[in-house]
């Protein structure tokens, strides 16, 4: 696996931590969106990111099926890699043989920045209903440990 | 232009001479050993390639070296010194094991060398009589026949034979009644027939192959399925090469004629195993088999070592006892050989009386060479099996210790003491014994703080003087006990004691959950699985941080952060108000895999605040001594368990 790992170009590995070994994998090329709306919300915003990124996280999971595939041949994991990926934190297992088992944690991080978070955030048509989740740290809004849900899913 | 052949190069002087040194080098620690073996295979290779004309010594020398390269290559990938330190052990040991046969085979070798060199001249001289015969039958010439001389084989020369000038008819009587006697074994030139000795020889790599390869593999994968019984397993391949060795030692006859059948015996019978386990279906069908094959195993040891007596018997009770010297012409045909001589004797079997149970020499001598190798190499007791020699411990503080050690829930098997299997308590009665035991276990030893004048920082109970009383362990060959008073190592002694209970309960947890499993008893049993892991989160808090933090599951972790970029283009229309214009999105993806590492543990601090580890340093050689075994004492604890819980059932 650390073989497969480290033969992707313009990985960088971290061997030096004593419990693991952490691989960064080139980031993925820019892509951007430029949209001309009457109104925007805070759940438009967080789905546009995500449709804008798709296509380099199917590229991702790729990369990862191919490594990962080396581990357990027999099963197609590509099914297991994209709905894991579909949520913010999942965990699955692969079996090295009939016993041994991997566990695999897999994890997802919106980040959103921005040049001006009071100027660009209030844009939003819902800022008052999230801004009472968000800090303000040296004049800009941000959050704190846990990061802001979607506001739609939180009413279903 | 002609395409260039790969050719075979043997290895030079040179070549193995580099290979030895390299391989001595990747085994630090062992060099002496290493020299040994060596040794022991320079001693062997030149009587080898005397006895078996098949061997060439470049031959010899170049499967060595191929077999020093590769394990040089697996060395090589090895980063941990602990595992480093473990393979090497385990090189050596195979190495040795390896001398041990060759050697077995090189006395084998000189054997049939001696033996096919009394055939031969016996072939020899009986055709050369033939022809001799019939050269004098079919001359019609006297004078002919009067010249006629055969040729002499070399090593009859140094028999008793006539001499080449005597009459014809006076030579072939002669010949025709060589005796059969032990002097005529003795023949001291050793002829050449390198297509019968292909024949019968055993090939020592073939032998080596069946031992590692199929029976192995076999193993392995029985191995797998037996999960924390596996080391069964172990045991029972341990146990065939040395049953091997031991027949082929003893009986080398019977072993030559019963060796495949009972290689595929072996192999059918893991083989076996592992069919009634794989198809299983249900958990308690499942655990079921598994303590069956547990068992079947057990058994397969029992007949084997059986067998072993079996043969003793056979080849020593002819020369000690008087059933033995009947004469061996009257007896019935099973051919057996002795230890004299290979040639068969005939013994009746059926009508052999009940010949007395051999003293088993073999079985003692086994025993004393264990310990005296252990003795040697200062084999380190591991502090996970936590032996306890319960005399001794007595001899020093009284009845109070036998007590406290039952309380700590170990069990006395023959003076020494190790904490009970889990693989029995299945039935409530027994685990809620357990519990209970391991909770007044705990209280007692909770009686131990704040009082008298040790108090730990952590409060952490003073079990170091109990310890001293009734643990002993060895430290290459030097036998050491902790220090009283010692508030360092008494913190990491409690830590053992914690984590050998926690490692049992968890491991009686899981083979109960598997056994009860979609069973009426389940449902009847659930307040003793529920106590049962109440006990096993009650000792899991009592364990340093350093250790839980080993004991969390650990996997492959990948991290996918989007990082989008948000911006707004808009214009104001009122003092309070602004219209939005555009939003522009920018982003990409960071992939980032994080692979764990199986490393050993090391006593180290965390700090609560903010989780910094710093590892701990002593002084002192002894206090680094005590502290090493510690560490692998608690690092082996954690292994075990990671068998149990790592695994899919």
């Amino acid at each position: 696996m650390n073989d497969t790992a480290s033969a992707v170009e313009g990985v960088v590995k971290q061997d030096a931590h004593r419990e693991y070994i952490l691989y960064a994998f080139p980031f993925s090329q820019v892509d951007t969106l430029i949209k001309y709306p009457k109104s925007y919300d805070l759940d438009t915003l967080i789905q546009d990111g995500n449709a804008l990124l798709q296509a380099s996280v199917e590229v991702n999971n790729t990369r990862i099926q191919g490594i990962l595939q080396c581990l357990e041949s027999e099963k197609e994991l590509s099914g297991a890699i994209n709905k894991a990926f579909s949520k913010r934190l999942s965990r699955f297992a692969i079996y090295l043989d009939p016993v041994i088992r991997v566990s695999v944690t897999t994890e997802r991080n919106f980040y959103l920045t921005s040049h001006y978070t009071p100027a660009d955030l209030s844009m939003l048509r819902d800022f008052d209903i999230f801004k009472e989740r968000l800090a303000i740290v040296q004049k800009c809004f941000v959050t704190r440990g846990k990061g802001l849900k979607s506001l739609k899913s939180e009413d279903d | 232009m002609p395409v260039p052949v790969p050719v075979l190069v043997p290895a030079t002087e040179t070549e193995f001479e580099a290979a030895v040194i390299a391989l001595r080098n990747a085994l630090p620690g062992f060099e002496d050993e290493f020299d040994g073996i060596i040794a022991t295979y320079k001693v062997l290779k030149p009587r080898l390639i005397k006895a078996d004309s098949y061997y060439v010594e470049e031959k010899m020398d170049s499967d060595v070296v191929e077999g020093f390269r590769t394990v040089l290559e697996e060395l090589k990938e090895i980063k941990e010194v602990k595992a480093l330190a473990e393979k090497s052990e385990a090189v050596v040991k195979k190495f040795k094991y390896d001398m041990e046969i060759l050697k077995l085979f090189v006395e084998e070798a000189e054997t049939e060398a001696e033996a096919k060199t009394v055939a031969e001249v016996k072939t020899e001289v009986k055709a050369d009589a033939k022809e001799a015969e019939e050269a004098c039958a079919n001359s019609t010439d006297e004078a002919q026949a009067e010249d006629y001389v055969p040729e002499v084989p070399k090593s009859l020369e140094s028999l008793e034979t006539p001499k080449a000038s005597a009459a014809p008819e006076a030579y072939v009587t002669e010949v025709s009644e060589v005796p059969e006697s032990p002097e005529v074994l003795e023949a001291p030139e050793v002829l050449e027939a390198p297509e019968a000795l292909e024949e019968c020889r055993p090939c020592l790599t073939s032998l080596t192959r069946v031992l590692t390869s199929e029976i192995k593999s076999a193993a392995k994968e029985l191995k797998n399925l037996l999960l924390s019984k596996g080391g069964i397993v172990d045991e029972f391949v341990s146990a065939y090469k040395a049953f091997m060795v031991k027949l082929k030692k003893i009986d080398p006859e019977f072993y030559k004629g019963n060796k495949d059948g009972l290689i595929e015996t072996i192999k059918d019978s893991l083989r076996e195993e592992f069919d009634k386990i794989n198809s299983a279906s249900g958990k308690a069908e499942l655990a079921k088999t598994r303590r069956e094959a547990v068992k079947a195993l057990k058994a397969e040891m029992d007949l084997m070592v059986n067998l072993v007596k079996e043969r003793e018997a056979l080849i020593t009770a002819p020369v000690s006892e008087a059933p033995i010297s009947v004469p061996v012409s009257d007896a019935p045909t099973t051919p057996v050989s002795t230890p004299e001589s290979d040639e068969a004797v005939s013994v009746a079997s059926p009508d052999l009386p009940d010949l007395p149970e051999p003293s088993a020499p073999e079985a003692s001598d086994a025993k004393v060479d264990l310990s005296e190798a252990g003795a040697k190499s200062g084999a380190k007791v591991d502090l996970s099996e936590t032996k306890v020699n319960l005399s001794e411990a007595e001899a020093k503080s009284g009845d109070s210790v036998t007590s406290w050690v039952n309380k700590l829930g170990f069990v006395n098997e023959g003076g020494i003491i190790s904490i009970k299997s889990g693989d029995d308590l299945l039935n409530a009665r027994e685990v809620n014994e357990f519990i209970s035991r391991v909770r007044e276990v705990l209280s007692l030893l909770n009686a131990f703080k704040n009082k008298g004048f040790h108090e730990g920082k952590e409060n952490i109970p003073v079990v170091n003087d109990l310890i001293e009383a009734f643990l002993q362990f060895a430290v290459d060959g030097k036998i050491v006990t902790p220090a009283k008073g010692d508030l360092f190592n008494n913190e990491w002694m409690y830590n053992l004691i914690i984590l050998n209970l926690y490692v049992q309960s968890v491991l009686i947890a899981k083979n109960r959950g598997e056994a009860t499993q979609g069973t009426a008893e389940e449902e009847e049993e659930e307040d003793e699985g529920v106590d049962l892991d109440t006990l096993c989160e009650t000792l899991k808090d009592l364990l340093h941080p350093s250790i839980k933090s080993m004991l969390t599951s650990r996997g492959v972790k990948i991290t996918q952060n989007l990082y989008v970029a948000f911006d707004t283009e808009y214009q104001g229309i009122s003092v309070r108000k602004n219209e939005l214009l555009s939003v522009q999105l920018a982003g990409n993806i960071g992939l980032y895999l994080k692979i764990p590492r199986l490393y050993s543990y090391r006593m180290l601090y965390i700090n609560p605040s903010n989780s910094n580890k710093s590892f701990i340093y002593v002084d002192g050689d002894y206090q680094n001594e005590v502290k090493q075994l510690i560490e692998s004492s608690i690092d082996r604890a954690i292994k075990n368990l990671y068998k149990v819980t790592h695994v899919k059932y």
